[in-house]
């Protein structure tokens, strides 16, 4: 185990490094110059332009502006925000808050409602249960997100005559209003997760149910809750990590345009906008920021998965 | 297998396409190979009436693709009106006999809308996949017959690829290249291609070790004639299926860009940017502004996601039965 975790670790920093590299290049390609494009036609002086240039080095060669920019990431230096103005250091410590909330959230209603609803339409395959399941995880497929989010503001808009609050307001101060307000926009994006991951229990749940340990546990009278619970269920996890992990990264950028549908000031929203306002810093920072999560993730799937499975670390 | 591949070693279903497939292993991907070539031993006609009768499910599907197709390239040629033309004194209608659909709020009918907006998102969803599919298909077999130094490098560059999530690194490609429909393409295509070039990859190592392969290179056949002539054809097939099963989530992909405004620009419409933007403060107002573009969407990825599960369990004998 321990060699595979090393091997695993290096193999993490060096796709890291990559990933540097290819924020870093990407944003300095821009076709025309990022400050005529930032500034906008006219207006603006040769000499303004020669400053604004200076103060962000982008008159310095390519590879000492990638290395500054390196050095100063790994120091948390991550400078201004080119349209704000704003430290990026701040606008992470405000926001991430909000990502981070929405992302569990939706995580939440990813797990939950797959493993009840797998299960059952395991338990009770070929039923209703089944069929309604079925027409569940159709629905997280092909209906696009932002798409119900816009369905159910405006249902609710003229329904119930209930607007979503435009102010974030922190759980600390509002538990009850916090989570009425995460509770729509989590459900909207948990919903394909939760499709994808529940198809999957349920199609690895119907394999397991059918191995001969499960006769063998009913038959020596272990009460059905267990026999499912502990005895199937368990080793029906497996494949079921695996495809968790995907879901966990692809509900990023899920969260991304949530955020915009539900007017939602998290790091999305400022992804968004960064890239509106041609704030280039900022998109450089949150592109990075959101593959290193990715990666993150990728990295602690591979370990619950070598740990589940010994096979994989031996290979 | 090179010693510091972990996580491509492994066929787990690492692709994040919105339809999962199940893990790959090479053997399965040339089984999918013999099932295609015994389809086109049967006749295009009669496989096709094989598969509606085996896979109702999908051929309603790709029926539905269908209807979407030719309403979308033929509707236009019946519509009164123009993709852009305006009637502010019929603004806002709710559907009726003369639009179908209401009109949004410049008076623009939208159905014809739609059907203007749907040629983009096919047009889009097909380029895409022809473009992740030739590239994935190139850098996985060229990794995967070659091997060693080339097959090492290219799997860490599709490791780095992978390392973003999908719509992110859409979104920054085109922010790199500027929004439009060529563009765009491109940046769903780099976001596949990757997740492509994986699967192939596993098949030609599975194909290099055939005996033909051998025998080819025995008599002197160079590299690039092996993997053009006896690598690739075996990699056609299992790229397929992966690719039909990817159109949805290429067009999902695209309405989301071009409904964070960073792919068809207005006033041309997309089925995304129908959706956002100015229009948006009409829902309230207009209901099925919100509603028709949405579920134009809904149901071309629908329809491509049920036609891609149907192909992929008629190809690859080792899925019939199981599940469903």
């Amino acid at each position: 185990m321990r060699e595979y975790l090393v091997r695993r670790f290096l193999l993490l920093i060096l796709t890291t490094w990559g990933v540097s590299v290819v924020v870093f290049l990407i944003m300095r390609v821009v076709p025309g110059d990022p400050i005529t494009a930032m500034m906008g036609e006219g207006g603006v002086s040769t000499e303004q332009i020669a400053k604004i240039r200076r103060d962000l080095g982008l008159d310095r060669p390519l590879y000492i502006q990638y290395v500054e920019w390196l050095w100063d990431t790994l120091r948390l230096d991550l400078g201004k925000s080119l349209w704000k103005g704003t430290e990026i250091t701040f606008e992470l410590k405000t926001r991430l808050p909000v990502t981070l909330q929405l992302a569990i959230m939706s995580m939440l209603v990813v797990v939950v409602v797959a493993l009840i609803a797998g299960v059952l339409s395991a338990l009770y395959q070929d039923t209703w249960v089944d069929y309604v399941f079925r027409v569940f995880t159709i629905g997280g497929l092909a209906l696009p997100a932002f798409w119900v989010g816009i369905l159910v503001i405006l249902a609710l808009a003229l329904w119930f005559h209930w607007l979503p609050t435009i102010e974030y307001v922190p759980f600390t101060q509002n538990p009850r209003e916090n989570l009425i307000q995460f509770a729509f926009p989590a459900l909207v994006v948990g919903w394909r997760g939760a499709a994808v991951t529940g198809r999957m229990v349920r199609s690895s749940m119907l394999e397991v149910l059918r191995e001969d340990y499960i006769r063998t546990a009913r038959a020596k009278g272990l009460a059905e809750r267990v026999v499912i619970l502990r005895h199937a269920l368990k080793n029906a996890s497996l494949p079921v990590v695996t495809i968790l992990g995907i879901e966990m990264t692809l509900l990023l950028g899920g969260v991304v345009v949530i955020e915009q549908v539900f007017s939602m000031p998290g790091l999305g929203r400022a992804l968004v906008s960064a890239i509106y306002y041609r704030d280039y810093p900022m998109v450089q920072f949150l592109v990075t920021f959101f593959a290193l999560v990715t990666m993150v993730i990728n990295f602690l799937v591979d370990l619950t998965y070598a740990w589940l499975d010994p096979r994989i670390r031996y290979e | 297998m090179p010693g510091l591949t972990p996580a491509s070693g492994m066929s787990s279903p690492r692709e994040e396409g919105t339809v999962v497939v199940p893990p790959h292993t090479p053997m399965q991907a040339t089984t999918v190979a013999t099932a295609m070539t015994a389809v086109r031993r049967r006749g295009l006609l009669k496989g096709v009436l094989r598969f509606v009768v085996r896979k109702p499910l999908g051929a309603v599907g790709a029926g539905m693709v269908l209807l979407l197709a030719l309403l979308a390239y033929g509707g236009v040629l019946f519509t009164p009106y123009g993709k852009l033309e305006q009637n502010v004194s019929e603004a806002l209608q709710a559907p009726s006999l003369r639009h179908p659909m209401g009109t949004d709020q410049f008076g623009r009918d939208l159905l014809t809308r739609i059907m203007y907006a749907s040629q983009v998102s096919l047009l889009i969803g097909f380029a895409t996949v022809v473009v992740s599919g030739v590239i994935g298909g190139i850098l996985g077999v060229v990794s995967g017959y070659l091997g060693g130094k080339v097959d090492l490098f290219f799997q860490r560059v599709v490791d780095v690829l992978m390392s973003f999530p999908l719509l992110i690194l859409a979104m920054a490609i085109v922010v790199m290249l500027g929004a439009n429909t060529f563009n765009v393409v491109i940046a769903i295509a780099a976001t596949y291609a990757p997740r492509l070039a994986r699967v192939v990859r596993s098949v030609a190592l599975s194909v290099r070790e055939k005996q033909y392969v051998e025998a080819a290179r025995a008599i002197g056949c160079p590299d690039w004639r092996i993997m053009l002539y006896h690598v690739a054809p075996q990699c056609v097939a299992p790229t397929l299926v992966l690719v039909t099963a990817q159109l949805g989530g290429a067009i999902l992909v695209e309405s989301s860009l071009s409904f964070l405004g960073m792919g068809t620009q207005e006033p041309n419409p997309s089925l995304g940017n129908m959706l956002s933007g100015a229009a948006a403060g009409y829902f309230e107002a207009a209901p099925w502004m919100a509603i028709f573009p949405g579920l134009a969407i809904a149901l071309a990825v629908f329809g491509f996601n049920v036609f891609g599960d149907a192909l992929r369990d008629v190809l690859d004998p080792r899925l019939r039965g199981a599940g469903r």
